[in-house]
C-alpha cells in the first residue's frame, strides 16, 4: 500500500456501481462540455487526446461528457457539444470506453437533454411550459406535448443502448442545472395542468419514466442521476431542497444505482463554485441525500475540491464517492499524487471558471492553471526532453516566470532566475493576500511554485536586480535570457498632473510598503483598483473608486466581474465612472466628470491603480548581450495570471 | 403601481441617459410576479417602456401571457419590489432596481437572445441593473 493509499483509506477502497467493481471511490464527473469537437457531434482527434488524458487520471469511475440523444438538436445546449443519436457516431465512443476501461476504470456516458438551454442551433428550445428563461442567452421556449415526452424517453433509451454498445458500461442523465428533466421536476418552469404537472408526484413523472425505460432497456447497466440537491431557484418559485429530496426519492424509488448531487440553476442568482464559495459549503446537501437514500451510492464534489476533505466525508458516511472535475483540469494527476502521498505537488483549482466562461462563450474551454488543457492532442505542449540543453537566466519569479522555468527545468535545461524581491511571487503576492474571495487559492499558486521550483532545482537568486550591470557580470555564461518582469503602474501617466508626488503605487501598497490611511481614493477601477479597494474597505476606510472608462472592471475575467460589482455594493464603495484626476491636494484629490464639472474629494490616501506599463526596458537592454532574449506574460503586455501561465509554459516548451 | 404611465414617463425621463442608445421599437415590460406565477393578483396590467423617436415613453396595456406579452424583456416583481420601486420614482430608480435584481425581488425574463439584445442597445442598460451575468457555474 503506498503512503497515500495509507493517508487516506476510504478514498482508495474498492467501490461497487452496480454489478461493476470501481477501484477507488473517485468518479471523475462530466462537469463541462469541452467544445473540443464539429458543429454537428462528432468527436475529434482534439477530444479523443483530452479523453485519453481523462483516462489516465486514476478515477475509478470516469463519465464522458454529455451527449445530446435527439437528431434536431433540440438537446444540444453546447457550441461543439457531441451527438448520440445516431451509429455513426459510435466509432469515436469505442475508442473512449476502449481508454476508460485500459485504465481500469468503470465507463459512464452522459446523455445531455438541456431541455430550457437547449436548442442552440434551432430557434427554440423544448420545456414542459412556455416560460422564458432569466437569462438572454437562451432560445425561446416551446412546451412539449405528450407524444414530444414519448419520443424524448425513447431517444434517450436509444442513446443509452448506443453507449453500452459502444463499450460503455452504464449511463447517466441530466435533472439538473435546469436542464430537461429538471425543468419538469420543477414549479418554477413547470406551469402544465396534466398528468406531467402540478404536484411534485407528478412533475417528477417524466423522470421515473425515463428512467423506468432505460432501466427496463438495459438492467444489467447501472444508470446514474444527477439530481439537484439545492437549486438555489427557490426564491423565484423554483423547488425547495425538501422537494429536491423528494425528488431524489422517487428517482431512488424507480430504480437508479447511484445519484450524484449537484447544486443550483443555470439561472439562480448565487453562485455554488466559485472562488468565493468556501470549499465544503454544499457538503451537508450530500450527507442529507446519504441519510434520504441509504441504499443508493451517492456521489458529490461541489466545491470540494480537497482529497483530504472528500475521504473524511466518505470515512464519516457523507457520500459514497467524491465527484471530481475542476480539480483534474487543473492537475490531471491529482489522484495519482495523492495515492503518493504528493498532495504538496498538486496545482489547485483556483475556482477562476475560466473553464465555464469560455464554454458559455461558444469557446472551447482551457484552464488557467493547466496550459496543456485543450492541447494535447499537439506535440508543441508537451514537455519533451529539450535536443539542446542550455543554460536560461529568467528575470522575475512571478507566474510567468515560474512557469517558463519549471517547465524548460523539466525539459532538461539549466534555469537561473533573478528576482529582485525575497520571494517567489511576483507582483501576485501582493494582490492575492488582498483577493476578497479565497486569497488562500491564488497563494496556492506561489506554494506551488515554491515547491516544483526546489523538485527540479530551479536555481533561485533573490534580491537582485537585473540591469545591464548584472547581464555584463554574467556575460556568456547563459545562452537564453527570458524576461518576465511583470507590469507596474505607469506613473509617467500622471507626469501632468500636479501634486502626483502625492500619490501612492498600488503596488507598493499591495505589498505593504505604504500603510493607507482612513479615507482612500483609487484612481483606476480595474481589477489591481477593485482588489485593493474592496480589501481597504473591508478593513474599514471610506474608499472611492475613479474610473475613466463607463464602467469599471474593464479587464476582469467575465465570471468575476459581477463578483467585484456587488463587493463595490456590499461594502459601500462609492464609484464615480467617466471621472479623471485633475489635481491631488493635500487634503485629497480634484476630479473631473465627463462633462468637465470638478469636485474635490477628501482622502488622506490617493492610489494610483491604473494604468499598468509592461517593465520591457530590458528587452532593449539586453538585445545584444544574450544569444536568445525572449520575453512572456505581463512584461509582453499587461493581462493577467491565466495569459502569464499559459505564456510562460508556452515559451518553456519550445526554448 | 404599475398603472400611473404619467408617472412613469417622469421617471423614464430623469433616467433618460440609461434608455438612449436602445433603438426606436425597444420594449421593456413590467409586471407583478404574482401574475407572471398564475396567482391571482388585483389587476393584471402590464407596464411597458417603449423606446419612441423622442425618447422613452410609458404605456399600460393588458397582460394575457408570455408568449403575447410583445416586449424584449419581461420585469417581474413581486410584492417588495413593487413597493420600492412605487418609492423609487425620479433618478435613483435604476440603483433600486439593480437592488432589486440582486436580491431576487425583481426577476427577468429574456425574450430576446442576448445577440438580440445587444444590437438592439441593452448592454448599457443590462449592466447598470446587475442583469448580465450567468447563472451557479459564473
Amino acid at each position: 500500500m503506498l503512503e497515500g493509499e495509507r493517508k487516506l483509506p476510504h478514498l482508495f477502497r474498492l467501490g461497487k456501481l452496480g454489478r461493476y467493481t470501481a477501484p477507488n471511490l473517485v468518479k471523475y464527473g462530466a462537469c463541462c462540455v469541452s467544445n473540443y469537437n464539429t458543429r454537428d457531434g462528432y468527436i475529434t482527434p482534439r477530444e479523443l487526446a483530452r479523453t485519453r488524458v481523462i483516462a489516465g487520471t486514476g478515477c475509478g469511475i470516469i463519465t464522458n461528457q454529455g451527449a445530446y440523444p435527439d437528431p434536431r438538436g433540440e438537446g444540444k445546449s453546447y457550441f461543439r457539444q457531441v451527438a448520440l443519436y445516431d451509429d455513426k457516431f459510435l466509432p469515436q465512443f469505442e475508442i473512449i470506453a476502449r481508454a476508460i476501461h485500459d485504465a481500469k476504470a468503470v465507463a459512464i456516458q452522459q446523455i445531455l437533454h438541456a431541455g430550457r438551454y437547449g436548442g442552440i442551433d434551432l430557434g427554440y428550445c423544448v420545456q414542459p411550459s412556455v416560460v422564458p428563461q432569466t437569462l438572454p442567452h437562451f432560445r425561446p421556449p416551446r412546451e412539449m406535448t405528450k407524444d414530444d415526452i414519448r419520443r424524448c424517453i425513447a431517444e434517450h433509451v436509444d442513446a443509452s443502448k448506443r453507449a453500452v454498445h459502444a463499450g460503455f458500461d452504464g449511463v447517466e442523465v441530466t435533472s439538473f442545472m435546469g436542464y430537461l428533466l429538471a425543468s419538469f421536476n420543477s414549479k418554477f418552469t413547470n406551469r402544465r395542468g396534466d398528468e406531467y404537472g402540478g404536484s411534485i408526484d407528478n412533475r417528477g413523472r417524466f423522470m421515473r419514466e425515463l428512467i423506468d425505460a432505460i432501466k427496463q432497456a438495459l438492467p444489467d447497466h447501472p444508470l446514474v442521476v444527477r439530481l439537484n440537491g439545492a437549486e438555489l431557484m427557490d426564491q423565484w418559485g423554483g423547488n425547495s431542497e425538501d422537494e429536491c429530496f423528494e425528488l431524489m426519492k422517487q428517482a431512488a424509488d424507480t430504480g437508479v444505482d447511484m445519484i450524484s448531487i449537484t447544486v443550483g440553476w443555470q439561472e439562480a442568482p448565487e453562485s455554488s463554485i466559485g472562488r468565493d464559495v468556501a470549499p465544503g459549503q454544499w457538503n451537508y446537501l450530500a450527507a442529507r441525500a446519504k441519510r434520504t437514500c441509504p441504499d443508493i451510492p451517492i456521489a458529490f464534489g461541489n466545491r470540494l475540491p480537497s482529497p483530504v476533505m472528500a475521504n473524511e466525508c466518505i470515512g464519516r458516511g457523507e457520500f459514497d464517492f467524491w465527484e471530481v472535475c475542476r480539480p483534474l483540469l487543473a492537475d490531471p494527476d491529482l489522484i495519482h499524487k495523492a495515492r503518493e502521498d504528493r498532495l504538496h505537488e498538486v496545482r489547485r483549482c483556483i475556482g477562476s471558471l475560466n473553464c465555464l466562461s469560455r464554454v458559455f462563450r461558444d469557446l472551447p474551454y482551457t484552464c488557467t492553471m493547466n496550459p496543456a488543457l485543450g492541447h494535447e492532442v499537439e506535440p508543441e505542449y508537451a514537455i519533451t526532453p529539450a535536443a539542446v540543453k542550455k543554460k536560461i537566466m529568467v528575470i522575475g519569479a512571478g507566474p510567468a516566470g515560474m512557469e517558463f522555468a519549471i517547465t524548460a527545468a523539466q525539459r532538461g535545461h539549466a534555469v537561473t532566475i533573478y528576482e529582485r524581491s525575497d520571494r517567489i511571487g511576483g507582483n501576485l503576492l501582493g494582490y492575492a493576500s488582498r483577493d476578497l474571495a479565497r486569497p488562500d487559492d491564488l497563494l496556492s499558486i506561489v506554494r506551488h511554485y515554491e515547491v516544483m521550483a526546489a523538485k527540479h532545482r530551479v536555481e533561485m537568486k533573490f534580491n537582485t536586480e537585473a540591469n545591464a550591470k548584472l547581464m555584463r557580470s554574467v556575460l556568456h555564461q547563459y545562452d537564453v535570457c527570458v524576461v518576465a518582469a511583470g507590469a507596474r503602474i505607469d506613473m509617467e501617466a500622471y507626469a501632468h498632473i500636479e501634486g502626483r508626488e502625492r500619490l501612492v503605487d498600488a503596488l507598493d501598497l499591495a505589498q505593504g510598503r505604504v500603510q493607507p490611511g482612513k479615507r482612500v481614493l483609487v484612481i483606476g477601477g480595474g481589477k489591481i483598483g477593485l482588489v485593493l479597494a474592496e480589501s481597504l474597505a473591508k478593513a474599514g476606510a471610506a474608499v472611492t473608486v475613479i474610473e475613466a472608462e463607463k464602467r469599471i472592471a474593464g479587464d476582469v475575467m467575465p465570471t468575476f466581474k459581477w463578483r467585484h460589482s456587488t463587493w463595490v455594493e456590499e461594502l459601500g464603495i462609492a464609484v464615480r465612472t467617466s471621472t479623471r484626476l485633475v489635481r491631488v491636494t493635500a487634503g485629497g484629490a480634484v476630479v473631473a466628470d465627463a462633462k468637465g464639472v470638478e469636485t474635490a474629494l477628501l482622502a488622506d490616501t490617493v492610489i494610483a491603480a491604473s494604468p499598468r506599463k509592461s517593465n520591457q526596458e530590458l528587452f532593449a537592454q539586453f538585445e545584444w548581450m544574450v544569444d536568445e532574449l525572449h520575453g512572456c506574460g505581463d512584461a509582453l503586455m499587461p493581462r493577467g495570471i491565466d495569459a502569464a501561465i499559459h505564456e510562460g509554459y508556452r515559451l518553456g516548451c519550445r526554448v | 403601481m404599475l398603472d400611473d404611465a404619467q408617472r412613469w414617463a417622469r421617471t423614464l425621463e430623469a433616467e433618460a441617459a440609461l434608455f438612449e442608445p436602445l433603438r426606436p421599437g425597444a420594449r421593456i415590460g413590467l409586471v407583478a410576479e404574482s401574475i407572471v406565477a398564475g396567482r391571482s393578483a388585483p389587476a393584471r396590467e402590464l407596464l411597458v417602456w417603449e423606446r419612441g423617436p423622442e425618447g422613452m415613453r410609458a404605456a399600460v396595456e393588458p397582460y394575457t401571457g408570455f408568449e403575447s406579452a410583445a416586449v424584449d424583456l419581461l420585469i417581474a416583481l413581486d410584492d417588495e419590489a413593487l413597493r420600492a420601486i412605487d418609492d423609487a420614482h425620479g433618478a435613483g430608480f435604476a440603483r433600486t432596481l439593480r437592488r432589486l435584481v440582486r436580491g431576487g425581488h425583481a426577476l427577468f425574463f429574456a425574450r430576446l437572445p442576448r445577440a438580440e439584445l445587444e444590437d438592439a442597445g441593452y448592454d448599457d442598460l443590462l449592466d447598470e441593473i446587475g442583469f448580465a451575468y450567468l447563472g451557479t457555474c459564473r
